[in-house]
């Protein structure tokens, strides 16, 4: 693990907002996707960060604040 | 009392936000002309709407080339007279008063909304651009029917227009 | 140092019941919630639009009311005798004020409750800002009235205990917290005595049937007088867990002990003499007393600006001092495991959306567009609904512990806790945000319409509906959770090993901070000052158009319009008649 599950948690937590958001957002720009795109991109947004955790390069050093 | 650098040029970019919103607010009022609801109407009984000249029979009328007022009673559930219509292209002032409780008097989907408070006249002027349906509803609590208050604003093409009684 | 309840154990007696109070109401607030958001939206209808509002009322007024204050008069106690080191001089006293508050409580629910029983003529369904000419059952009224007599002796109890230290410590600083506490409280009697008057004066002797009317917008302008301070009353305690709690549990201190002093002087000062920007729609007050208003509003963005440094400066220090670097770096140094910081600072950020969305509030013209408007109730879910009731949580994984003696029962489930509020509440109040610029209107049982519909710029009305029941049901998941926390950590054993009773020390200290800064009847006088500036005129020029009891018109006692339907489905019937 690169971060702590908690850690994890937490960033997952606020990329929600970010996605939730990002739809308003990008209407303004008159790109419009629907609630069913958000939840792909979503889940897509969570599965690489949780890749990202989950594999590695090295074990040995655990950032702090855990 | 120190404070740091940093927290210095915080505080000045706070003032100058607040400074910033304030100013922008006041070209709304001033540049825009956005007028807020005041206290420009003298006060009524509630009770005696009947006997009010503008308020016993809530109305449409012609007052000027394209002007328009509308005389509005909302009362636990509705709102008098519904439909109100008026033509494109005109400048309504809304004069609206409370038979009993507070509502409010709001336009969906637009900016014209305003309390009716009982005792007071709220009054409101407002250009109407386009044709078409627009509704009408009370979104402050009058009681147990407050989510039936509702109404219409019809706004007809200006060629097709035709108020009651007038030729 | 050891724990608060070792230091002080009969204090924490109090503390520990204002707690509880303060949770019960929060269990019950939190279910209604659930309830409404589920009719409101259409996903589960089991009950009648009429009695919608009387869960509403109880809604508002146990989680605005009761859950706030009674958490926050634990803390305030908590905050006098820690920081003075003392014990309170007389718990009688203190037990009588928490009793009042207590009988307050129950009085005004009883009505309340009253109108969902069809068989009893009582009733109270006028929510929690209780318009005239609506009229509650005058035991609402009374309730209201004792409840908030109980958070003056409170006030006057934590005053008591400072002068007494004053006496003995005559050349020192106040403490920060005990500092906060007071100007907390200064601003709170200066504010409720509004409502006091409104209550007092007109409402309860016009529901006794000793006046035959009132004037709606006077009593409506008074209550407003309160509503915006009681607003900063529920947020004072929360920024007092952020200067004191937050700095400390990241590891670090609190950068700025002066401006601390300055943010709290500044609320004192402010916090009144705004309430008219709840009133921008009204008619009968003139636009130049709102356009003053709207100034010393924005004014108050200051001492909110303010904290949001002074708060995440102190929190990179603490990441620092954990060996933290970098410009963001530091962020990750931070203990996000732990329930209590992530809880706060997951809090604090929500307080800043919520700041951008109150300046939308508070421009005067601007508002016609939001005001009244499910917008707003976005935005206190935010403030009142975040940014304090998720800090008092956080907090109370902290306090719990130190008043009970016993260990959290589960800090994994805590840290579920305050992130399942985060993301529910992102879903509930973005929509609700969304929602009101459509124009869909708060306080609405069943805001579908039969002669339009609203028009949705982006998605569609039931699709924010959807994410507003979704977020509504993550909300309640979460009050489950940290009630049952509390309640695990309650009935455990009692332990030895607890963390000491501390809050966090400071980087520039009271030292740094100018003696004026502590000269309280100074402040006291400006603020009052300032209020007789921002209400004599609008006060008086309402008095002067409608007359003291107004213009006229009649009482429309809120008395359960389901027991009439009933009624006239019994006649339908031929049961009876």
């Amino acid at each position: 693990m690169r971060i702590s599950r908690a850690g994890l948690l937490v960033v997952i937590a606020i990329m929600i907002p970010i996605l939730v958001e990002l739809r308003t957002v990008l209407a303004y720009f008159s790109v419009s996707i629907s609630v069913m795109e958000t939840v792909l991109i979503g889940a897509l947004a969570v599965g690489a960060l949780v890749l990202w955790a989950v594999f590695p390069s090295t074990d040995t050093n655990r950032p702090n604040g855990e | 009392m120190n404070i740091h650098t940093y927290e210095k040029l915080w505080l000045a970019a706070a003032m100058v936000l607040i400074v910033g919103f304030i100013a922008t607010i006041t070209y709304g009022s001033v540049g825009v002309g956005v007028a807020m609801i005041d206290d420009s109407e003298a006060t009524l009984d509630p009770n005696d709407l009947g006997e009010d000249e503008r308020f016993a029979e809530p109305r449409v009328e012609h007052v000027g080339d394209n002007e328009y007022e509308a005389y509005v009673v909302a009362r636990q559930f509705i709102f008098q007279p519904n439909p109100i219509e008026v033509p494109a292209g005109s400048t309504v002032t809304f004069y609206v008063t409370s038979a009993d409780v507070i509502h409010s008097f709001s336009i969906v989907g637009t900016n014209a909304n305003t309390m009716v408070i009982p005792g007071e006249v709220a009054t409101m002027t407002v250009e109407i651009d386009e044709p078409g349906e627009y509704g009408i509803l009370c979104n402050e609590y009058c009681g147990a029917g407050h989510h039936d208050m509702e109404g219409l604003l019809i706004v007809h093409p200006e060629d097709e227009f035709d108020l009651e009684g007038e030729e | 140092m050891s724990a608060y309840v070792d230091q002080f154990p009969a204090e924490a007696r109090i503390v520990r019941a204002a707690f509880w109070s303060s949770f019960i109401a929060l269990g019950v607030g939190g279910l209604l919630g659930l309830v409404q958001v589920l009719h409101r939206t259409d996903v589960v209808r089991f009950m009648s639009g009429a009695d919608y509002y009387t869960v509403l009322t109880l809604h508002g007024v146990l989680l605005a009311i009761t859950f706030t204050i009674f958490f926050l008069v634990g803390i305030f106690t908590w905050a006098i005798t820690t920081s003075l080191d003392r014990g309170l001089e007389n718990l009688r006293f203190t037990w009588l004020w928490y009793g009042l508050m207590s009988v307050g409580t129950v009085l005004a629910a009883i009505p309340i409750l009253a109108g969902f029983v069809g068989s009893v003529d009582m009733s109270a369904s006028v929510l929690f800002t209780f318009y005239a000419p609506m009229q509650a059952h005058p035991l609402f009224y009374l309730g209201l009235t004792i409840f908030v007599v109980g958070t003056w002796l409170a006030g006057a109890d934590w005053f008591r205990t400072w002068l007494v230290w004053k006496r003995e410590h005559p050349d020192e600083r106040i403490p920060l917290p005990t500092f906060m506490v007071l100007t907390t409280m200064l601003f709170w009697y200066l504010s409720s005595l509004g409502v006091a008057l409104s209550i007092l004066l007109f409402l309860l002797p016009w529901s006794l049937g000793i006046w035959e009317q009132v004037n709606a917008l006077l009593t409506r302008t008074l209550f407003w007088y309160f509503g915006h301070a009681v607003v900063y009353f529920w947020l004072m305690p929360a920024y007092m867990m952020w200067y004191l709690m937050l700095p400390k549990i990241s590891g670090g201190k609190l950068f700025s002990d002066p401006l601390a002093r300055v943010v709290f002087v500044l609320f004192l000062i402010l916090s009144t003499p705004t309430g008219i920007h709840h009133q921008y729609l009204d008619p009968g007050i003139a636009e130049g007393f709102k356009f003053i208003v709207m100034t010393n509003t924005f004014f108050l963005l200051l001492p909110s600006l303010l904290t949001a440094f002074t708060v995440v400066a102190s929190m990179e220090h603490g990441a620092r001092q954990r060996g933290g670097t970098g410009y963001f770096g530091w962020l990750k140094a931070l203990p996000w495991r732990d329930p209590i910081f992530t809880g706060m600072a997951l809090a604090g950020l929500m307080f800043a959306a919520a700041g951008f969305s109150g300046m939308i509030n508070a421009g005067m013209n601007i508002n016609y567009l939001v005001h009244n408007t499910f917008w707003v109730v976005g935005h206190f879910h935010l403030t009142v609904g975040t940014a304090v009731a998720l800090t008092f949580m956080a907090a109370s994984y902290w306090f719990i512990p130190q008043v009970t003696g016993k260990r959290l029962w589960n800090k994994s489930v805590a840290l579920w806790q305050v992130l399942l509020w985060f993301v529910g509440m992102t879903f509930m109040s973005n929509a609700m945000h969304r929602a009101g610029l459509l124009g869909v209107p708060r306080r609405t049982a069943e805001p579908q319409y039969a002669g339009f519909e609203f028009e949705a710029g982006l998605g569609s009305v039931a699709e924010l509906d959807a994410q507003i029941a979704l977020g509504g049901t993550l909300l309640f998941v979460s009050v489950v959770l940290f009630l049952a926390n509390v309640v695990m950590t309650a009935v455990g054993d009692r332990i030895d090993d607890l963390p000491d009773n501390e809050y966090a020390d400071t980087l520039s200290g009271a030292d740094d901070a100018p003696l004026v800064l502590d000269n309280l009847k100074l402040w006291t006088a400006i603020a009052v000052v300032l209020v007789i500036l921002a209400y004599t005129l609008p006060l008086l020029s309402i008095i002067d158009r409608g007359g003291v009891f107004g213009p006229g018109g009649g009482a429309f006692p809120m008395v359960a319009e389901s027991l009439r339907l009933v009624v006239v489905a019994a006649v339908d019937a031929g049961v009876i008649g």
